[in-house]
């Protein structure tokens, strides 16, 4: 595909739906120059254009599992205005000035189950950071517990616990300690409100 | 004694195995001590959030994808590419 190809949004959100790579990285290309200068002209660097355009695609990912979900804008300009969206709340999260407010196209395009999604993602975002603080072990259990569904006869197992209620109390500890470090995190009680 | 009770309850709620006596004795509990409420939402969230393997796949999977793209070209360099896609 050609890299000025204009992309349909319903061939995009095909694309997200099918995690087709040669689409999204198009859209991608198109998108993260936009977003990283616009992200470095306001107190940004590139991870965070990076993170924003990540969480961007998520939304539109939970979005697309509604077949009913169309896009009615350009892709660049829909993916780019909830990427400015979440910049402008984490501008005003850590306290600078934002520059300016958004155009009635952006307006449109932030209806309340967008802004609902993007409060969401970024709540899974903290939670998975947090995860990530956790030693392997607690990241182990959670993964073997949440992701896999396993019982916690079969974590003992896997894990070569001395029994299956050991392994109910570190996954308790695990799920203690992750609910801690999310607690401290300044972006909880922000998130919250 | 109470967060140890609140823990129970949500491994069988997250099960679907939670009898309709307990489902009352939660809500009850839930009623009575209101700073318990927060930790459920919490437990809740961190459930829907971990167990949901399509989304966390699809996250990890965006996130490799835009470290490659980005890494075949300095960005912050480059003026914007196909505005109008």
């Amino acid at each position: 595909m050609s890299k000025s190809k204009k992309i349909p949004p319903n061939l995009f959100l095909e694309g997200i739906r099918n995690k087709d790579s040669l689409i999204i990285r198009s859209v991608m290309k198109a998108c993260l120059p936009m977003v990283t200068n616009h992200v470095l002209k306001n107190k940004g660097n590139k991870q965070d254009a990076e993170d924003l355009l990540a969480e961007a695609f998520m939304v539109v990912f939970q979005k697309a599992k509604d077949p009913k979900f169309s896009i009615n804008y350009a892709v660049s300009t829909y993916v780019f205005t909830i990427c400015k969206n979440l910049w402008l709340k984490q501008l005003r999260r850590r306290k600078f000035k934002d520059n300016g407010d958004l155009s009635d196209i952006e307006m449109a395009i932030l209806t309340d189950d967008v802004l609902a999604l993007m409060e969401k993602e970024e709540r899974a975002k903290l939670y998975q950071e947090k995860i990530k603080m956790l030693d392997k072990q607690s990241q182990y259990i959670l993964f073997l517990f949440y992701r896999e569904k396993n019982s916690f006869k079969e974590i003992a197992q896997i894990m070569e616990l001395k029994s299956p209620g050991y392994a109910k109390k570190l996954k308790f500890l695990a799920q203690k300690k992750l609910i801690k470090l999310v607690k401290q995190d300044p972006r909880y009680e922000e998130l919250k409100s | 004694m109470k967060k140890k009770d609140l823990f129970l309850f949500f491994m069988q709620y997250s099960q679907g195995i939670i009898s309709k006596e307990d489902k009352i004795k939660l809500e009850k509990l839930l009623k009575k001590f209101p700073e318990l409420s927060e930790e459920w939402e919490m437990h809740l969230e961190l459930y829907e959030i971990l167990s949901d393997s399509d989304t966390a796949e699809f996250r990890d999977w965006i996130v490799d994808l835009i470290k490659n793209v980005s890494s075949q070209k300095d960005f912050s360099n480059s003026k914007a590419e196909n505005q109008d896609l």
